[in-house]
């Protein structure tokens, strides 16, 4: 359903997301994971189309069968919002203020050409309803001010599925909630994907929160994939320097008896990586070539791109 | 023993908009009858969702906020509801850290200036000379080079600046650091240095401290009891690790609930199989 090949993104000639390629099928969720400046967000916006002036992408982004990367404004305008949505960390911010939600909901079904404008309406308060919204047909003529958080990513929600996307990009959707809210929103964001057979690419720096929602998981470090594979192998079998060292360093015991370990240095600053492996600076089995030559791809029980470690055997 | 920190029956509230005219004046009852005694030396961790008054708690314990009743006691000794001139000789000895560095430090200073800025006011006695060569012992000591103190904060990253707060909040020697969210805005990998930090230096200067996260894993790291709030109230009180072996209040309950966990990662397992390699 959707084919990624090589997809890089550069800022004036450097290279801040390195040829990323990866499948997925209807019904299925991608994990995204990384620290800041991984590049995780950067893939989504390329996605969507949506990159800020001066960023340019290239290699190839296939989404039932059409290819996205040098399609024209008006054309990828028609496929955001009806197969392609995405959900944002701060709803606030992707929410027109001055619009009641039950209209911002309503505006892609006329928009698409799916609906009348008054069945639209209707069809925004069923929606505000499914996604758990106290009172919709009240709720839809609120503004986006007079909502809780929680309520706000709910509203989001409804609006992004409202032309039933084949592809919903959630970047960090419940980052900004408290950890109860943050169980219902991403209770709701499963019970809908089997509803929809939607296939889902979900963006966390948060692993826990990817071992709840993804089948398959991709690990960035400064714009290049490091590890993918089964969910489930990555956080419980990861080979991948990097990958190893994030879960090194979740606190899950006291500090009395089992200490952290840390991965040493900072995160590199994405305009400012190495040609090589960006975590080579860090890495404990790094060395000189590690910076120089960008790591091979290796395949095993997980994919992983290092020029030291093997995945463990399929 | 005298406790190093007690809080007794604290309250806060704020005056919430008037409705109408002739309207009563309402408030918003942030912190509602919280006591508790801190032992010397101990960390104490406060817990609660947004909303439930652990930053207000926070402001009360430090005196950056008078509270509408109740009192703070810091080694036996009231802080709490004095004119700042009577609590400005305990000043040094209670320092805070926040969860954003960017926005407790002065852009415009550079930072071995802000490092050095406290210590002006605890040790005026000290020259130039002195001064700079604690700056220096301070920034290595939190893991920075001692050249950096000609830098400002926009040239450091999140990580490297929370490393500057600690260092600005312990160049006095506190008795007592609280930590609000200190390691919530930063990046897994560099949030594990912070914490690791964090508690070596609580050994080394027998540092009391308060620690306050929403992120339940922080606390059971850091912290030897812990304190959780909602709406104001203290619903639950203990040991760190009665609490997560045994969590009493329905809240605490629920909260334990939706704490996300990795899969593989349960305390005694090892979800790396055996980690990166040592060293």
């Amino acid at each position: 359903m959707l084919t990624l090949r090589d997809l890089s993104v550069s800022l004036r000639g450097r290279p801040v997301l390195r040829n990323l390629s990866l499948d997925l099928a209807p019904g299925e969720t991608l994990g995204l994971v990384g620290e800041s400046g991984s590049g995780k967000s950067m893939t989504a916006l390329a996605l969507m189309g949506l990159l800020p002036p001066g960023f340019v992408a290239s290699g190839s982004i296939r989404l039932d069968g059409t290819e996205l990367l040098g399609l024209a404004d008006a054309d990828l305008c028609r496929l955001r919002g009806r197969a392609m949505a995405m959900i944002f960390q701060e709803p606030m911010t992707a929410l027109n203020p001055v619009l009641p939600v039950g209209a911002q909901i309503a505006e892609g079904l006329v928009l698409h050409g799916l609906m009348q404008p008054r069945a639209a309406r209707e069809e925004a308060v069923r929606l505000m309803a499914r996604v758990g919204l106290p009172d919709p047909a009240r709720r839809a003529r609120s503004y986006p001010h007079e909502l809780s958080g929680g309520q706000r990513q709910r509203a989001m929600i409804a609006m992004a599925i409202a032309c039933r996307p084949s592809l919903l990009i959630a970047d960090e959707p419940t980052s900004a909630l408290d950890v109860s809210l943050q169980v219902e929103i991403l209770a709701l964001l499963r019970e809908i994907r089997e509803e929809t057979g939607m296939a889902m690419i979900f963006i966390s720096h948060d692993l826990s929160v990817i071992s709840a929602m993804a089948d398959r998981a991709l690990v960035l470090y400064g714009g290049l994939a490091m590890e993918t594979g089964p969910t489930r192998h990555v956080i419980g079998r990861p080979a991948h320097p990097y990958t190893q060292g994030l879960i090194a360093a979740i606190p899950r015991g006291t500090a009395h008896t089992e200490r952290l370990r840390p991965i040493p240095g900072q995160v590199p600053d994405l305009v400012r990586l190495p040609p090589g492996c960006p975590f080579a600076g860090r890495c404990a089995l790094g060395d000189a070539h590690c910076a120089e030559a960008p790591p091979p791809l290796r395949t095993g029980l997980t994919a992983l791109r290092c020029h030291h470690a093997e995945p463990a055997p399929a | 023993m005298i406790p190093i920190l007690e809080a007794v029956h604290l309250h806060q509230a704020y005056p919430l908009p008037r409705q109408g005219l002739f309207e009563r004046r309402r408030r918003i009852h942030a912190v509602r009858d919280v006591s508790f005694r801190l032992e010397e030396g101990r960390t104490l961790g406060i817990v609660g969702e947004s909303g439930s008054g652990k930053s207000t708690l926070a402001r009360l314990l430090v005196a950056l906020e008078k509270p509408r009743a109740g009192e703070v006691l810091f080694r036996g000794e009231r802080i709490s509801g004095l004119p700042e001139k009577s609590i400005r000789p305990v000043r040094p000895l209670i320092q805070m850290i926040f969860q954003d560095p960017f926005g407790s430090l002065d852009p415009r200073m550079r930072i071995g200036q802000s490092i050095a800025e406290p210590l002006g006011v605890a040790e005026p006695w000290l020259d130039a000379g002195e001064t700079r060569g604690r700056v220096a012992a301070m920034l290595e000591r939190v893991g920075l080079q001692p050249d950096m103190v000609t830098r400002y904060p926009h040239q450091f990253s999140g990580g490297q600046r929370q490393r500057i707060a600690i260092a600005r909040a312990l160049i006095t020697r506190p008795a007592l650091l609280v930590a609000d969210e200190p390691v919530s805005a930063l990046d897994v990998s560099v949030q594990a240095q912070i914490l690791n930090l964090l508690f070596d230096l609580k050994l080394e200067f027998g540092l009391s401290m308060v620690v306050i996260s929403h992120d339940l894993a922080v606390i059971r790291y850091l912290c030897d009891e812990v304190i959780v709030m909602e709406g104001g109230r203290v619903v639950e009180q203990a040991e760190t690790g009665r609490l997560f072996a045994a969590p009493q209040a329905e809240y605490t309950r629920a909260l334990m609930a939706a704490m996300p966990l990795l899969p593989d990662a349960r305390p005694g397992t090892d979800p790396a199989g055996g980690g990166i390699s040592p060293g």
